[in-house]
């Protein structure tokens, strides 16, 4: 199987480079800053961790819900049902659930899940969704001559294909908005996690730790996204092209 | 058998239904056949129902009325088409788009390898395999269109306008090209288009449908010997005749 596609960018020797430095860098940075400021190493790692399995955990399942109501929202008249549906949801401020969510699941991993869940999966969906809707006509019919019809052959092999741009945008935007909304959690309550070092920092009046955690959290997902997501970016401009 | 045609169209109408649920009558009572081996063309002005009609042929419109019946049964199975816009994924590679309808049909790896690369090769793609259509020419573009639907074999091939979104130079070396390829394999074409000079130039006989509803205005024999001459008598009178009959 010659699926999925190959991504140029990571054949690049340079990208070796890259993915060397933007993964040592941080993590020599955390070493050295904790050591100068007189903090454990050992803590701020569990910090960050916690925050960043959170979003990945909340971001696997966003992506899968996605994938599975835009496909499910395929015929006109599901759509017609669901979409105002959810439009609301996704104006509706996930903060305002994070109270019932902490009474009903406890003030924890779970209830920090739920809640990204509930912030990451709406752009993710709305972007795949858009993707499906624009597709080009033509490419439907090709599609169908040449033998894409049905069931498992045409989702891999047109509707993935099709989505994928979408999916992709949508993660980004939806990964920026997890992160945003985690810190803030965080710093509510949820522990540990980035936010809470960050927010301890700022009561004791430790800027330069703040200022340590903030550069460490910039690092990290600037790692992320020129590790992954700028490589799928360019990669979904060739899928949507003309 | 050599009597039985390649497609029969018996009595063929569409209405399509506009979201705000007004009907639209695009085909009106359209019966004809395209015998085996046959270069049938469609001619119209544009509107007239023509590419509806190619894909009521394809099996993406089924049609309100009316019959169609090929050589193999309701449904051909080895059936190709070629579109105006190209139509050829913009994920895939040269190689993976021409490979494209023999994967879905199943067709072993080890197959599909060497099929592939002979008709990349007849279309002058050599080179290309590794290209993705966005650094494609148009004129390469269309040549991966064809690829691709010859790389079936088919025994019916659709060509929607294939030619008319493409300069004058490449689309006169691409009809060439093809008219040379239908002239080894022999499959029966049908092909939609507004050029007559494309038509008479192209096909075996010419059918020109009436504007909205499409009806069958007549059918033209062109007796002309291959390859022609564009600039004969001949070919000046068939063009003329036909485009009195085409009504705008």
């Amino acid at each position: 199987m010659r699926y999925p596609h190959h991504i140029k960018i990571y054949k690049k020797r340079w990208h070796l480079v890259v993915t060397f430095l933007t993964i040592v860098l941080p993590i020599v940075f955390i070493f050295v800053f904790s050591k100068i400021g007189g903090i454990s190493a050992g803590g701020v790692f569990v910090d960050i961790g916690a925050s960043f399995v959170r979003v990945i955990f909340a971001y696997i399942i966003s992506v899968a819900l996605a994938i599975v109501f835009s496909l499910l929202l395929g015929s006109a008249k599901a759509e017609a049902f669901f979409l105002p549906l959810f439009d609301v949801l996704q104006s509706f401020p996930s903060f305002a659930l994070l109270p019932i969510f902490s009474i009903w699941f406890g003030v924890g991993n779970i209830t920090a899940i739920l809640f990204l869940v509930m912030t990451m999966v709406w752009p993710i969906l709305f972007s795949t969704l858009s993707s499906l809707h624009m597709v080009r006509e033509d490419l439907k019919e090709a599609s169908f001559v040449f033998g894409a019809q049905g069931g498992i052959k045409k989702l891999l092999h047109f509707t993935v294909p099709v989505a994928f741009p979408g999916i992709i945008t949508g993660s980004i935007v939806g990964l920026g908005e997890g992160w945003e909304a985690i810190v803030g959690a965080e710093i509510i309550g949820i522990s540990p996690g980035i936010g809470g070092f960050l927010n301890k920092a700022s009561m004791d009046g430790n800027i330069p730790i703040l200022t340590f955690g903030i550069i460490a959290l910039l690092l990290i997902l600037f790692s992320m996204n020129k590790l992954i997501w700028l490589p799928l970016l360019k990669k979904s401009h060739d899928y949507s092209h003309e | 058998m050599n009597n039985q045609p390649a497609i029969a169209v018996k009595n063929l109408s569409h209405t399509f239904v506009t979201e705000d649920g007004k009907h639209v009558e695009v085909l009106k009572d359209v019966s004809f056949t395209v015998r085996p081996g046959e270069f049938f063309t469609i001619l119209g002005p544009s509107g007239c129902g023509k590419s509806t009609l190619l894909r009521v042929l394809a099996g993406m419109i089924k049609p309100n009325h009316g019959e169609l019946l090929f050589s193999d049964g309701k449904t051909s199975e080895r059936l190709a088409m070629i579109f105006q816009s190209f139509a050829i994924f913009p994920w895939l590679t040269v190689y993976e788009n021409v490979e494209f309808g023999l994967k879905m049909q199943n067709v072993s790896i080890h197959d599909r390898r060497e099929t592939v690369h002979e008709h990349i090769k007849e279309m002058g793609l050599t080179g290309f395999e590794h290209a993705y259509p966005k650094d494609l020419s148009g004129g390469m573009r269309q040549r991966v269109g064809i690829a691709r639907a010859l790389a079936l074999n088919p025994k019916i091939l659709l060509m929607d306008e294939a030619f008319s979104s493409l300069d004058a130079f490449t689309a006169e070396r691409l009809r060439k090209d093809l008219l040379a390829l239908w002239s080894k394999d022999r499959m029966t074409i049908v092909m939609v288009t507004h050029l007559v000079d494309e038509a008479v130039e192209m096909s075996d006989r010419v059918l020109v449908m009436t504007p909205r509803p499409g009806m069958v205005e007549a059918t033209i024999d062109v007796s002309l010997s291959r390859p022609r001459d564009k600039r004969s008598k001949d070919f000046f009178a068939l063009v003329d005749r036909a485009n009195e009959l085409v009504k705008i």
